[in-house]
């Protein structure tokens, strides 16, 4: 078997610190969607697949920062870069894809929950700030400025040698992560009007050329850019540079990739609230002139 | 009330927050791929620089080359001798343990610095294949008072004290004015 196959199946490391923050938001959760789905079964703030996707982000989480990933990343930047992917790419998406904030908030016991609700609902300076950062534009820069950013050489080392530097390296990508996400998947608490559809498609694809030449410019660097890498032993068949080529080449495809499967998912999203629309208005159409419409007429709306 | 629990969640989401996101810290690295008997070793300390009075901490590497190949040692006694300058005859001796099971090869210890000053610290690596040792100095530096966790501590502290002051105030001012527009209407009825 080969070493690194090998070191990714290796016992997780169950960090207390970790570990404790995925269990409370976990339970907070899953209290909050009882309490919804005793409610009501059929609404869809607490439904079977927003539990799904919740769930699933959490247990990226826990799989970027608990399993073998975790210390393979400070040997090798392809599992760094890999490890970085999961928080950016999958943790963020699939934590706001699970509806967290009304759901969440019902699992709050209920001063706690008027304490945050007021927090939110009126003029108070928590929404004010909230309001300014979650603006499209601005979650766009600042994800991509702390993107982009870590990638430079010198914080890349610090954050390779200093724990709290690494931390700090994760919090910013994953909380940037979570600000890219929300127009995005259009989470609530909704502080905006929603962007459109071609919106989103434009706002994730605007990342695609940033990130692609820094992928570029670190897979086809002539040397080692991230030097901790040349101080560790190769004990995963490749040397720093091949792993440099991959590292860089995960970052420029994969991610580009990511953000082009969002706009397409999208894109199939808007094509179908599209066909639904014209589906209403011809039905609306032919029941105001009273005549039935073929099944020819509906097939026309519908494309 | 709400402010309060709205200062109160939010540090405690500034305490939360941040720990699902831990991470490892590699350190800064000592020794390089240094040959060590029929080992490659490789070192790195942390924090960066040592203090006395606090926690020191080492990670070691032990490898072995075949064939152009890179192999982990994993039942190595690592032992690390720490000799003070000014009394290079009483080393501290400590034992390098495993760090995890995936970290194949890699062996670490802490230990709090008695003194500031010139330290050489010494690598014993002993292995089926043989033994072998190397060495690197560090300087570490004096004691500090200045602990920047407290700092922040007390910053959040006063932060939420004066949050607190500012909602006590605000709302005590917004009941003021309630009462006198609830005595002016019941004049005015009468």
């Amino acid at each position: 078997m080969h070493p690194l196959v090998k070191a990714l199946f290796s016992p997780w490391e169950l960090r207390w610190e970790v570990l404790i923050p995925l269990l409370l938001f976990g339970a907070l959760y899953a209290l909050g969607w009882t309490r919804l789905r005793r409610q009501s079964r059929s609404q869809k703030v607490a439904s079977k697949w927003r539990l799904a996707m919740y769930y699933l982000g959490l247990a990226s989480l826990a799989l970027a920062l608990m399993s073998p990933i975790d210390w393979l990343g400070t040997q090798l930047l392809t599992m760094h870069m890999i490890q970085h992917k999961i928080l950016i790419m999958f943790s963020a998406p699939l934590i706001w894809l699970g509806n967290p904030y009304p759901v969440g908030l019902w699992g709050l016991p209920r001063l706690a929950r008027r304490a945050v609700t007021s927090a939110l609902a009126g003029d108070t300076w928590i929404r004010r700030g909230l309001g300014v950062i979650s603006q499209p534009a601005i979650c766009w820069l600042v994800f991509t400025f702390i993107y982009l950013g870590w990638h430079d050489a010198m914080l890349y080392d610090l954050a390779l040698r200093i724990e709290w530097v690494h931390n700090l390296e994760h919090l910013t990508f994953f909380f940037g992560a979570m600000l890219f996400w929300w127009p995005v998947v259009n989470g609530a608490p909704r502080l905006h009007k929603s962007l459109p559809y071609w919106g989103r498609i434009f706002y994730v694809l605007a990342f695609v050329p940033p990130n692609a030449i820094a992928g570029f410019a670190i897979a086809n660097a002539s040397e080692v850019i991230y030097s901790h890498y040349t101080t560790v032993p190769r004990l995963y068949g490749m040397s720093a540079i091949e792993d440099q080529m991959i590292g860089g080449a995960i970052m420029w495809v994969w991610s580009s990739e990511m953000m082009i499967n969002a706009a397409l998912i999208m894109l199939g999203v808007m094509t179908v609230q599209e066909r639904r629309r014209k589906q209403k208005q011809a039905a609306a159409a032919a029941s105001a002139t009273s005549l039935p419409l073929t099944d020819q007429q509906m097939k026309a709306a519908g494309s | 009330m709400s402010r309060s629990v709205c200062v109160l969640l939010a540090l405690l989401a500034a305490l939360i927050a941040p720990l699902p996101l831990m991470a490892h810290g590699g350190g800064v690295a000592q020794i390089t791929d240094a040959p060590a008997g029929p080992y490659r070793v490789f070192a790195w300390t942390s924090p960066d620089p040592w203090r006395a009075g606090e926690d020191a901490h080492v990670t070691v590497a032990v490898t072995r080359v075949e064939a152009d190949q890179t192999f982990p040692i994993t039942d190595a006694q690592v032992t690390l001798r720490l000799f003070w300058d000014p009394q290079p005859d009483q080393p501290l001796t400590l034992q390098a343990t495993p760090v995890s099971a995936v970290a194949a090869g890699f062996y670490e210890v802490d230990h709090t610095l008695p003194h500031d000053g010139l330290w050489r610290v010494e690598v014993t690596v002993q292995g089926n294949e043989g033994a072998g040792s190397v060495s690197f100095v560090m300087q570490a530096a004096p004691a500090t008072t200045n602990n920047w966790f407290v700092w922040a501590g007390g910053a959040l502290a006063l932060l939420a004290v004066i949050g607190f002051l500012f909602g006590a105030r605000k709302r005590s001012g917004a009941r003021a004015v309630s009462m006198q527009r609830a005595t002016s209407s019941s004049v005015v009825q009468e």
